[in-house]
């Protein structure tokens, strides 16, 4: 395994490091793997996570990238005023140009969480290079499962009952809660930028559905701290259609959190993308790359 | 900006290197930024990319880099030690006095790369000025504070177990790890190095028993606090990026004016 310090992007100065296999393999036979900032993290991920990954899968025989978005972490800001949304798919897209220059890369794999998350998903499908994404933490859509477990839970919280004698009593008979940390209301995802309104269902289904027909596979992975997903079926009965293609993975991650703090939940989640990579990428898109 | 690999082969560090701005002078000083460790290290990366710019501003060659298992550099986080960061920042002086062509460099070392500054400049006779941002003073007080957050912030988190009780906020820390963390005492630093230290510090952090040490050692000192905190542990911030304007321009402070000194 060796890898690359490189600064590359028109736009300004990007900071990245490429991880490439040990000498020998060829790299360019798979998939290579970009890393998409985390929030504010810069490009060793939460907790280091993308380093750990990245230096796994060249293990494996996969090329990675982990860089900064403009205004994150090691690169420099714009100057042409672009809105992040919009740089974030420009500079994807720069990053898969340089490692397809000069590492002869033409398939790829976006990764991020959250707002990472929002990234790939947004690049994949700006461009027809993407054959697979990760995505961690992204958006979800309420369903009738989704309340049942929600209010059920509430039911059951002594806090939830204390919040609403509080509401409904008068005076100040108990002291006001503290602030929630990590609360997110259906159809909103409180991102480090702020709050990320979900698309329409329907809107959602077409995009998604629109990169199943390039052969796109998704590996979607959901942590316990996700308050706008709650079981591990929630995708699938959001979109039964969509997972019917046999195209999408779901993992739900109870016991995680938003960046999966714990080592034994960080092991899980990178046995979970490597074993995805390895059975289900080298041969997905490969009528794209022909 | 330049981004590279230095060190030891089988022991490669990442660096980035901000040379002095081209509209100061040409400068002969070199700063070199010892991070913080573990959450910490995360939550200051994009502070401190700021406070080097800042740095090259005021004409300082500045280098920050990634200890032996973390951040960018080579090795795992299960392979990270003391001693192996004390020769990091050996390794990191030596690096920016051959690429900038400086004869002595300062080190800004922000709370255990405090403590690690001090003790690497204490093994030689080329650091000049040591700036210290909420410094580490006594090492095992430090851990007992990152326990201490650590169970504060797994206790309104009941759904998350944690089985391996060698880690912190994300991050291991093996048992080499926290015994030498633990031997960390700079009160007890027999020669204290550099040619002058200013100490920075944020709301609510008091560095025990440094003054005395300084004033014992003889050693010209400046003590200075911003009003704001750097919620180092507040376990609501573990996860949140650190904002330290005031922070940064303290320790630019120390800087400025220097020129080509």
């Amino acid at each position: 395994m060796t890898e690359r310090p490189i600064v590359f992007g028109s736009g300004c100065s990007l900071v990245g490091v490429v991880t490439e296999p040990r000498k020998g393999v060829r790299a360019a036979d798979r998939p290579a793997c970009l890393f998409l900032n985390a929030g504010v993290i810069h490009h060793v991920g939460p907790n280091r996570l993308h380093v750990h990954l990245a230096r796994h899968l060249a293990e494996l025989g996969f090329l990675s990238f982990r860089f900064d978005f403009s205004s994150r972490g090691d690169s420099d800001a714009r100057s042409d005023g672009l809105a992040f949304a919009e740089a974030t798919v420009i500079e994807s897209r720069e990053a898969m140009d340089m490692l397809q220059k000069n590492h002869g890369c033409e398939r790829f794999v976006l990764m991020g969480i959250c707002s990472g998350a929002v990234a790939s998903f947004q690049a994949a499908l700006a461009d027809p290079r993407v054959v697979g994404a990760v995505l961690i933490d992204i958006a979800a859509y309420p369903t009738t499962g989704y309340y049942l477990r929600r209010y059920l839970r509430r039911a059951r919280s002594l806090e939830s009952w204390k919040n609403f004698l509080r509401r409904n009593l008068p005076g100040r008979l108990l002291r006001a809660p503290r602030a929630p940390e990590e609360a997110a209301a259906p159809g909103e995802i409180e991102t480090l930028f702020g709050t990320f309104v979900l698309p329409p269902r329907s809107e959602a289904e077409r995009a998604i559905a629109g990169l199943l027909d390039r052969g796109v596979r998704l590996l979607l992975i959901y942590s316990g701290s996700w308050t706008a997903y709650n079981y591990r079926d929630q995708f699938k009965d959001a979109f039964p259609g969509l997972m019917k293609r046999g195209a999408i993975q779901v993992e739900y991650y109870p016991d995680a959190d938003h960046t999966f703090t714990r080592l034994a939940s960080q092991r899980r989640l990178a046995r979970t993308v490597t074993d995805w990579l390895v059975r289900k990428l080298p041969e997905a898109g490969t009528q794209n790359a022909a | 900006m330049h981004v590279f690999h230095f060190g030891d082969s089988d022991k490669r560090l990442f660096g980035v290197y901000h040379p002095p701005a081209a509209q100061t002078p040409a400068a002969t000083h070199g700063v070199v930024v010892c991070q913080p460790f573990g959450h910490e290290y995360i939550r200051a990366h994009r502070t401190l990319r700021t406070l080097a710019r800042r740095l090259s501003d005021e004409g300082c060659h500045t280098l920050r880099f990634d200890y032996y298992g973390c951040g960018d550099s080579m090795g795992s986080g299960e392979e990270s030690t003391v001693t192996q960061c004390l020769a990091d920042i050996a390794a990191a002086i030596d690096e920016l006095k051959d690429m900038a062509g400086v004869l002595r460099v300062s080190l800004v070392g922000v709370r255990l790369g405090g403590a690690l500054a001090v003790l690497a400049a204490a093994r030689r006779r080329d650091v000049d000025r040591i700036v210290l941002w909420d410094p580490v003073i006594r090492g095992d007080t430090h851990l007992q504070e990152l326990s201490a957050l650590q169970a504060e912030w797994l206790a309104g988190r009941t759904y998350m177990a944690v089985e391996d009780s060698s880690e912190i906020i994300g991050f291991p820390f093996s048992n080499q790890l926290r015994t030498e963390i633990a031997d960390v005492d700079l009160c007890g630093v027999p020669k204290w190095p550099g040619r002058q230290t200013v100490v920075v510090t944020s709301l609510g952090v008091e560095c025990t028993g440094l003054r005395e040490q300084l004033e014992r050692a003889r050693v010209p000192s400046t003590f200075q606090q911003v009003s704001s905190s750097c919620d180092w542990t507040r376990p609501a911030a573990v996860h949140k990026a650190l904002l330290a304007p005031e922070m940064v321009q303290q320790v630019v402070g120390a800087f400025e004016r220097r020129g080509a000194a």
